[in-house]
């Protein structure tokens, strides 16, 4: 179980360290050639963005740097989520598997609860992209840099927070599709083939089971993953707004580590509290159309209420970055 | 009507750690005329480099204002039109981690109705600055060129200078005066920098203000405060101790030493009036003027200190 | 050819050092009429010093006629014979008046008599002769 754990662990961190390693040592190679052959300074021409070319070059050359990075990203959680939704396809049968009442039901419930765990790891990774979204607008070299020039404040924010976010979003819709479709691919429309009710075969120890069961006959697919998209946008949004927050007023970028340690709290007390949740926080969580674990979803209205505390997040971080020392 | 490249008006910049107010900028009064090199001249925490940020949009005032071309430099649109006739090196020279080469093809983006290749070809070769370092290895001395270089190129109608000398060896800063002075002034523009090195700014500045606390102390045309400021060692009795043109007086086994900041040929009539004799006249250079006033100002702050307790 | 010298710490202003230097290169027969001068940058530039000083200096010079600027063509040192003769003889002593008090009154204050002053002034201007007459070209070498 740990060798397998450990194994598929690998497969996912592969391409990307590898895609990581190369980029990184492409760089640098460029740099030694660069400082060997010690070229007179013979600027290389803007590239040509047709899309942009209504733009002022500055906002253009800032927009072009970020949706590089926003390409990157958008790979990265494309990637990210097609594993963790395609995993349980891969792994070895459970324990418990052999009381599923066909192999079929084994597989959804196992995707579906894949899904709705993968909501963790996106806390920690909306997490990181918010702070790395936010920081270098406000604190270090690069705040300064780009308040120093020539391109208004409310460009600058813009392109970032929704570079990042679209990116986010638009991977994780990718990796939902690309895992689903891998889903279909290997084993067919198994939704189709679970069993209405619950059989009798079950003893009075296999009542998790049960419940379970019960849970994923009631869970919508559709709803878990727009819950997905919806929750990396409110946690999302809430960082940037924390992170604009004037609280948070450091004298020098040296105290920035510090800072994470208690970000790094937050998902990680969500996490505990979704898996202790009673009727309570769920109610809670449902409100906020955060799908943590399987039951009866949300309704489907309640989707409008993280994309407005979103958007109410990101006006505030607007707001504030008026009013910012650098 | 003069116009002003930079203009402050009772500014105010205070900053609390805790429950310690300090006063960065205390009501400061600045006027840079354009088309001159002023340089803002003050002790370490003076205020120069918040009243750089200040101008540069990076900090808001606390209350007053100040003006860049009779702009708001920190709010927008007003912002933009400010920051694109404006080059800057800040205090700690980073404007971002990246080599000399790097740094200046983005930074030619943001200026490309003023921005020279030409120029900036030649401030690398003047300063003899390595393009291709990577940024974690460039020394201080090469970070402020990198620097120099980016905010030069620019040919901007206001260079902002925040102690650009940081780092230079003598050789490199002898060439970057001549930079300054060759490319940077034609047409009108103007250089504002700040320093604690007094050598360097007395030679290519016209301008002098001179901060301290937060306040300025003294501002004008330099050879008007050359000129306005003598020494005089003067014997004989009844000396006069007030005068609107003293700035100090310091008295000596035989003699009295007068600091004047006004009119000191007119002090030193009446003196020879009263009979007294000027044993020595001597003008004074810039790093005695500032160090004269600098203490002059301690001891008054000092004194208001000891009428509060 | 011309060297210029600026001492920044001496506390007597930029442009009155530049005024009085090329006054004297002129004098001492460095600097001959219609020489030309280098541009107000290159000047700057060359001596590290502010460009509107040295328009100062110049311009007080130009005031003065001892040099003449040919628009979109350069400065150049006037004439010696054409500034001289033109001006009035008191005007030419009115000029001079305040450096001759500024002696004046320096060598009272240092209780120095009226005839080392002019000893003093005589050697000063004998060696400025001196000076112009080894510089100036048709005076040495042709007659011989």
């Amino acid at each position: 179980m740990i060798a397998h754990l450990s194994l598929s662990f690998l497969t996912f961190m592969l391409p990307i360290v590898a895609a990581a390693v190369w980029k990184i040592r492409s760089i640098l190679r460029a740099a030694a050639k660069a400082e060997q052959d010690a070229l007179p300074f013979v600027p290389t021409p803007q590239p040509e963005a047709a899309l942009l070319r209504g733009l002022p070059s500055a906002r253009r050359i800032f927009l072009l740097q970020h949706l590089k990075v926003a390409g990157s990203l958008y790979a990265v959680m494309a990637w990210t989520i097609a594993f963790i939704f395609t995993l349980p396809l891969f792994t070895v049968a459970s324990a418990n598997s052999d009381k599923w009442f066909n192999h079929s039901a084994y597989l959804w419930y196992s995707f579906i609860v894949g899904a709705s765990h993968s909501t963790q790891f996106f806390f920690t990774m909306v997490l990181f992209s918010g702070i790395a979204v936010i920081m270098p607008m406000r604190f270090g070299p690069e705040a300064r840099f780009y308040r120093t020039r020539p391109i208004p404040v409310s460009f600058v924010f813009w392109t970032k927070v929704l570079s990042v976010l679209t990116a986010m979003i638009a991977g994780a819709a990718t990796g939902i599709a690309l895992a689903f479709a891998i889903l279909v691919a290997l084993h067919g429309p198994i939704w189709h083939n679970l069993p209405a009710t619950i059989p009798r075969l079950l003893g009075p120890d296999d009542s998790d089971v049960a419940q379970l069961y019960a849970g994923l006959l009631v869970t919508s697919a559709h709803s878990i993953f727009l819950s997905i998209l919806t929750t990396i946008t409110l946690f999302f949004s809430l960082v940037v707004f924390l992170g604009s927050a004037p609280v948070l007023r450091l004298r020098s970028n040296a105290a920035l580590p510090l800072l994470m340690i208690p970000a790094a709290f937050v998902p990680l007390a969500i996490v505990i509290i979704s898996f202790s949740s009673n009727g309570g926080t769920s109610y809670f969580f449902r409100t906020l159309y955060i799908y943590l674990s399987l039951g009866p979803p949300p309704p489907l209205i309640y989707a409008l209420v993280p994309i407005a505390l979103a958007a109410i997040c990101i006006t505030g971080a607007r707001l504030f970055t008026n009013h910012q020392d650098i | 009507m003069t116009t002003y490249a930079i203009q402050t008006n009772a500014l105010v910049k205070t900053y609390s750690l805790g429950n310690k107010k300090t006063h960065a900028v205390d009501g400061l009064n600045l006027n840079v005329s354009e088309g001159s090199i002023y340089g803002l001249l003050g002790r370490n925490s003076a205020g120069k480099t918040t009243t750089i940020r200040m101008a540069m949009g990076l900090a808001h005032p606390t209350s007053g204002d100040i003006k860049v071309f009779g702009l708001n430099p920190a709010r927008d649109p007003e912002r933009i039109d400010v920051l694109r006739q404006v080059g800057y090196v800040p205090e700690d020279k980073m404007l971002a981690a990246l080599s000399a080469r790097k740094l200046l093809e983005l930074n030619r983006n943001f200026y490309p109705e003023t921005w020279s290749d030409d120029l900036a070809r030649k401030v690398i070769k003047r300063l003899e600055l390595p393009l291709d370092t990577a940024f974690m290895k460039l020394s201080l001395g090469n970070k402020t060129k990198s620097a120099l270089a980016c905010a030069i190129a620019q040919r901007s109608r206001l260079l902002i200078l925040d102690e650009p000398t940081t780092g230079l060896d003598p050789i490199a800063l002898d060439e970057l005066l001549r930079l300054l002075v060759e490319d940077c002034t034609a047409e009108g523009r103007t250089i504002f920098l700040s320093t604690h090195q007094l050598a360097e700014i007395e030679q290519i500045a016209d301008h002098i203000g001179i901060m301290d606390r937060g306040r300025i102390l003294l501002e004008g045309p330099l050879d008007d405060i050359r000129s306005s400021f003598r020494r005089l060692t003067v014997t004989g009795a009844a000396l006069p101790t007030s005068h609107p043109g003293i700035l100090s007086t310091r008295r000596q086994a035989h003699a009295t030493q007068y600091i004047l900041q006004s009119a000191p040929e007119a002090f030193a009539q009446d003196l020879i009036a009263n009979g007294a004799t000027i044993v020595e006249s001597n003008p004074m250079s810039l790093n005695e003027i500032f160090l004269e006033l600098c203490r002059t100002s301690e001891s008054t702050a000092a004194d208001r200190e000891e009428e509060f307790a | 050819m011309l060297s210029l010298r600026i001492s920044a710490s001496s506390g007597v202003p930029v442009y009155l050092q530049l005024e009085q230097q090329i006054k004297q290169a002129i004098a001492s027969g460095l600097l001959q009429s219609g020489d030309p001068l280098p541009s107000t940058r290159r000047t700057a530039a060359d001596l590290r010093i502010n460009p509107n000083t040295v328009a100062r200096a110049f311009q007080n010079l130009e005031r003065e006629g001892v040099i003449r600027t040919v628009p979109g063509g350069g400065t150049f040192v006037a004439s010696v014979a054409s500034l001289a003769p033109g001006l009035l003889k008191a005007e030419k002593l009115r000029r001079l008046r305040p450096l001759a008090e500024q002696l004046a009154v320096e060598a009272s204050q240092l209780q120095l008599p009226a005839t080392d002053v002019h000893k003093l002034l005589d050697a000063a201007l004998n060696d400025l002769a001196k000076a112009r007459r080894t510089r100036t070209p048709n005076s040495s070498g042709d007659d011989q």
